[in-house]
């Protein structure tokens, strides 16, 4: 069925301990690392640690239950590592100011590592090797081409400052007269009295028939904007 | 001879002992560090998690019989609970930084730890331990190298008005710096009361990252700067 090479280190003795644990290890380090390259919140150690603290109680329970004999669902264990480390992801999980989620995917892949750190302690090899490599690619491969879809389907975001009201209207009038949907709007209001402009940041999505250059054109010609710039 | 796998006076004491001690080493170090969590938080919450194991097993041995024990379930409520606690110490700065999640894994694998220490897993807890000691220890300065190789940078700034986003922006663009997002905050709702913004940066070069913070220090209007 799986691999039978593997089946000597697939128990609790001290070999197979140090196999399964070393796996947890590696295989949490290697997400982490990608991870803290981007700079995320959660890195190497904090993934490793996930990881290896999730093999201990799989390994533990498999113990308990092969070596000393004593009636435990060899599972139980491991069920709470899913809901212990749900709760540690959430702590990483920012909402910030203007009401925009960030860290979700930090959070998910954490509980994703503890998962991984549950099937090496099992001694479950092949699972946890597969997804590692897995969501490496994931992170490397996918990440690109979502990317490369986003530049089909250009997103850009427009930083605008203007003065005086009614203004937005007019841009929003303006972006629906180009058949340009708008995705988001952020508006910061002047809150002292040295700011002199309100700023927006509109998220669009373009279309194939006007340019990035062409709505700067357009948007600078307004009288009330002071500044357009694309990020 | 001695036989540490079975419940007696002698293995709880064993067990309760290794717990106290290979935590108090974990929280020693954490305590130097000055972290939130330090000696006292790591040795009770290992402590805790050995000893609801050991209650599991004591349950086993008086009540087997009559009813049907699963000796594991205390203890698994432990890693949840912990989960929690560690949740607790996570902070999530004004500058939107996220703070104390390898304080909240170390804290909650070395409940784990605790947890095989009061299962009796020995070999288990000792690699374990190693693992954690070694992770702390010496994984800081891996970690400081990945994050200094890396390729994107995320900035706070502080300037004197929010009018100044537009020079700073042009400003950055000039370096040849992609710009993958900004969050911004006007006076009011920042605490110093002084607009502020985080640029999301990604480099086109491997570049120093103080060389950029130095670049961006160069712009007259800026009164705070820092790397998140």
């Amino acid at each position: 069925m799986l691999l039978s090479i593997l089946d000597p280190i697939r128990g609790t003795g001290i070999v197979s301990t140090l196999f399964k644990l070393f796996t947890a290890v590696i295989c949490g380090g290697i997400i982490g690392i990608e991870r803290e390259f981007k700079r995320r919140p959660a890195g190497f150690r904090t993934h490793i640690l996930i990881s290896l603290g999730a093999a201990m109680t799989t390994l533990t329970s498999q113990f308990i239950v092969k070596d000393l004999g004593m009636p435990a669902d060899p599972g139980r264990l491991g069920a709470q590592v899913i809901a212990g480390i749900g709760f540690i992801g959430a702590g990483t999980i920012i909402v910030s100011k203007r009401n925009r989620v960030k860290g979700l995917t930090t959070a998910a892949g954490l509980w994703t590592t503890a998962i991984i750190g549950l099937a090496s302690g099992m001694g479950f090899y092949e699972c946890s090797i597969a997804a590692t490599i897995l969501i490496l690619f994931a992170e490397l491969v996918l990440s690109k081409l979502e990317n490369l879809l986003r530049e089909r389907h250009q997103e850009i975001y427009l930083y605008i400052e203007y003065t005086g009201q009614g203004y937005l209207n007019q841009a929003i009038e303006y972006f629906r007269r180009e058949n340009i949907s708008i995705l988001d709007v952020e508006i910061i209001k002047k809150k002292k009295k040295n700011d002199k402009n309100n700023i927006a940041i509109i998220t669009i999505r373009l279309h194939r028939n006007i340019s990035q250059t062409n709505i700067l054109n357009d948007i600078s010609k307004f009288p009330q904007t002071i500044a357009v710039e694309i990020v | 001879m001695f036989d540490f796998s079975h419940l007696s006076l002698s293995t709880v004491m064993l067990r309760i002992f290794l717990a106290v001690f290979c935590s108090g080493v974990l929280g020693m170090e954490r305590e130097n560090k000055n972290r939130p969590a330090g000696f006292r938080t790591y040795l009770l919450v290992c402590l805790g998690a050995c000893i609801t194991m050991l209650l599991g097993q004591y349950e086993y041995y008086y009540m087997a019989e009559e009813v049907s024990v699963d000796v594991t379930r205390f203890g698994a409520q432990v890693i949840s609970g912990i989960g929690f606690l560690g949740a607790g110490t996570i902070i999530i700065t004004s500058q939107q930084e996220v703070k104390g999640l390898t304080t909240a894994a170390g804290l909650w694998a070395s409940c784990c730890m605790g947890l095989a220490i009061g299962g009796g897993n020995y070999r288990c807890a000792l690699v374990g331990f190693i693992i954690i000691i070694g992770c702390l220890e010496l994984f800081p300065n891996i970690e400081r190298y990945f994050l200094n190789h890396s390729l994107n940078i995320n900035v706070y700034l502080e300037f004197d008005e929010l009018g100044r986003i537009h020079e700073i922006l042009t400003y950055i663009k000039q370096q040849d710096i992609q710009i993958w997002d900004i969050d911004i905050m006007n006076a009011k709702e920042n605490i110093s009361n002084y607009p502020a913004a985080i640029f999301f940066l990604h480099l086109q070069k491997r570049q120093n990252h103080e060389q950029i913070i130095a670049l961006l220090s160069d712009l007259k209007y800026v009164l705070q700067i820092e790397e998140i």
